[in-house]
């Protein structure tokens, strides 16, 4: 299992040091960037410093990373491989939510990831499924109007039967 | 004022008029504590059901859920780090902290209080000084309002203990986000990589609901999924008289800077929130506590946020100009009622700003009687093993996060934040200063190049200010005493031991 832990003093100011330097070589694209704003700055002027900011802070971590002078600080994970599941329901449920829709997408989504993150307690894997769902159909799309996906093709045919 | 109130009284106190406000109530406490669902969004959907009422009524209703729903959205922030609205963004911070330590019941009992005395004191403000507080906040021009988010990100990102270096990144990066899209000065997109929602910016709302709720529900099910997290019956505590006395400055700061933010059009409960928080930390004699979980951290947000909100109503009333963005939903009802706002408003219509005054005390007020049934109830729900609350937790963000623009990229953006904010409080980088240059950060650009073009390109327009100048004077003494200090601790070695 990848453990970030010290790696991660390093790896995250990496990261931010290499996305800002990007988005600082970005800046100088914006449209009218080069053009002086008549009476003040232009449109690039505070990217341009918060990037120039970000690059320079992010040296400095790295700077004591490499050092030995940061502090480990990260935290010890007691179920780590319950990240992963997480970040790949999550990721599933953002891609499928458009096709599927909330409506079927969302009972099979939580009795699945529960069960994939270990919960075995079927009273309240049933119980959460059925009246959670039940809950989040009732408030938002019934009585607070507000438009949940409803997905395609047949899921959006099965959505008009309930909402 | 006394024909204010007299007029008010016996327009509000009708059987009819009076139901209303306690249905405002209740739905403001759950609109408030459901994240996704904001006071405004509340206000809104209501709008049209409204016609059907007198306009005191329909005012009378949205005050009350307004004033409700801006206390109520702490409650989820307090117990599960979700903010149920976004003005309780700031009180996520320590309140959660209190709940993890086991005192979620005083978390929630400062956050009542607070909320109430923040509340009625803005409402009170309103009742007495409206007019007279709406000039004060026109002297608010763009060099104020800069000068303002300026001293409260500098009070950000130097307060606290832990590493600096990492929150002032963090500032930065904050700061940052809220470049993303449209320039609203020159039309110029900015990073919006061709994608249309990016052209609106990074909403903060799925920020706050990805870096704070979703992190925490990927940190919950790494634990034992099975185990109940929270105690039994979460009842709430109301800080003893020794609390309160202590924590009597912090009122006292916060409920005016509240309503004074609050009645600066267009900037809102959230910024008076934070700039509260700032103020707060950077006037304790212990700023390194703030983020541990205090009841400062608490008292100072939720008082200047239901101060602000009353606030908000000044210049909606008496001048016309709302103060959020519920209230400009509020005025829309107003205008759309026949009612003209604007001082005249006071002089032809005194039974109707009456009511709708005293409307907003008693629903603070109420606030104190109300929610610690409703807070008995609402947290029954969540009193569930932790592998399903976590579940509970991700899909209320999704919803929320998705409901805010109806946009599936909220929902990318929701996972996204919540995957960073884990990663990075791993490594304990601080989350708070990302959301506070989020939400500030575009006001930040705005005023500044504002006030620029207003001076002819001259940056001497924030000195010449006196308000301004005062502010950045402050802000300027908070960033050189800590260097002062260091270099007078290495010049004289024997001091510092």
């Amino acid at each position: 299992m990848v453990d970030l832990g010290k790696r991660g003093e390093l790896l995250i100011p990496l990261s931010f040091l290499l996305v800002s330097a990007y988005f600082f070589y970005l800046a100088f694209k914006f449209r009218g960037a080069f053009v002086m704003i008549r009476q003040g700055v232009g449109p690039d002027f505070f990217p341009k410093i918060y990037t120039v900011v970000i690059m320079a802070f992010s040296l400095w971590l790295i700077y004591r990373a490499v050092k030995g002078k940061a502090t480990l600080e990260s935290e010890k994970t007691l179920n780590p491989q319950n990240l992963w599941i997480t970040v790949a329901f999550m990721l599933a449920y953002a891609f499928l939510l458009e096709i599927v829709g909330f409506i079927v997408l969302t009972p099979i989504w939580v009795a699945t990831y529960m069960l994939a993150i270990g919960m075995r307690r079927w009273k309240w894997l049933i119980g959460a499924t059925v009246i959670f769902s039940a809950f989040m159909i009732v408030v938002f799309p019934k009585l607070m109007l507000i438009p949940l996906p409803r997905g395609t093709g047949i899921f959006r045919e099965i959505s008009y039967l309930i909402f | 004022m006394l024909d204010l109130i007299t007029q008010g009284a016996q327009t509000l106190f009708t059987l009819a008029n009076i139901s209303w406000l306690l249905l405002g109530v209740f739905i403001g406490l759950l609109a408030g504590a459901t994240p996704g669902i904001s006071g405004t969004m509340m206000v809104a959907i209501l709008l049209p059901l409204t016609f059907g009422l007198n306009s005191t009524t329909a005012l009378v209703l949205m005050t009350a859920i307004y004033a409700t729903a801006v206390f109520s959205g702490s409650i989820t922030a307090v117990l599960f780090r979700t903010p149920g609205a976004p003005e309780a963004a700031a009180t996520v911070l320590d309140g959660y902290e209190m709940t993890r330590q086991g005192k979620p019941h005083q978390a929630l009992g400062h956050a009542m209080f607070a909320s109430f005395l923040g509340g009625t004191f803005g409402a009170l403000v309103f009742l007495a000084a409206a007019p007279q507080l709406a000039r004060v906040a026109l002297e608010f021009g763009s060099p104020e309002i800069f000068a303002l988010i300026f001293f409260t990100m500098v009070a950000v990102a130097t307060m606290g203990g832990g590493n600096r270096l990492k929150g002032l990144l963090c500032s930065f990066f904050g700061l940052f986000l809220a470049t993303v899209g449209m320039d609203v000065i020159t039309g110029t997109y900015r990073y919006t990589f061709n994608v249309p929602i990016l052209a609106a910016g990074v909403s903060f709302i799925p920020a706050i609901l990805g870096l704070f709720a979703i992190s925490e529900a990927i940190r919950m099910v790494q634990g034992p999924v099975t185990e109940t997290r929270i105690v039994k019956k979460v009842k709430t505590i109301i800080p003893r008289l020794g609390e309160i006395k202590r924590l009597l400055p912090t009122y006292l700061r916060s409920g005016p800077l509240g309503v004074l933010i609050g009645a600066l059009p267009g900037v809102g409960a959230t910024t008076a929130s934070f700039v509260s928080y700032a103020t707060a930390a950077r006037f304790s004699k212990h700023p390194e506590k703030f983020g541990t979980g205090i009841a400062e951290g608490i008292a100072a947000p939720e008082t200047a946020n239901n101060a602000a909100a009353m606030g908000a109503m000044v210049p909606m009333l008496s001048l016309g100009i709302p103060g959020s963005a519920t209230t400009a939903v509020m005025l829309a009802a107003i205008i759309l009622h026949g009612l003209r706002p604007g001082p005249f408003l006071f002089i032809r219509s005194p039974d109707f700003v009456g009511a709708i005054m005293l409307t907003a005390i008693i629903a603070n007020v109420l606030i104190i009687a109300v929610s610690p049934i409703f807070i008995r109830f609402f947290t029954r729900i969540f009193q569930i093993p932790q592998g399903v609350l976590g579940t509970v937790i991700i899909i209320l963000c999704v919803t929320g996060g998705f409901a805010m623009r109806n946009n599936i990229a909220d929902v990318w953006m929701v996972f996204g934040f919540g995957i960073l904010g884990f990663v990075l409080e791993k490594h304990k980088f601080p989350l708070a200063p990302i959301v506070i240059g989020l939400v500030l950060g575009q006001l930040f650009e705005q005023e500044f190049r504002r006030s620029l073009a207003i001076a002819h390109g001259d940056a001497m327009i924030f000195f010449t200010n006196p308000i301004s100048a005062a502010i950045i004077g402050i802000t300027i003494l908070i960033l050189i005493i800590p260097l002062f200090r260091a270099l007078w601790r290495r010049l004289s070695p024997s001091r510092a031991r």
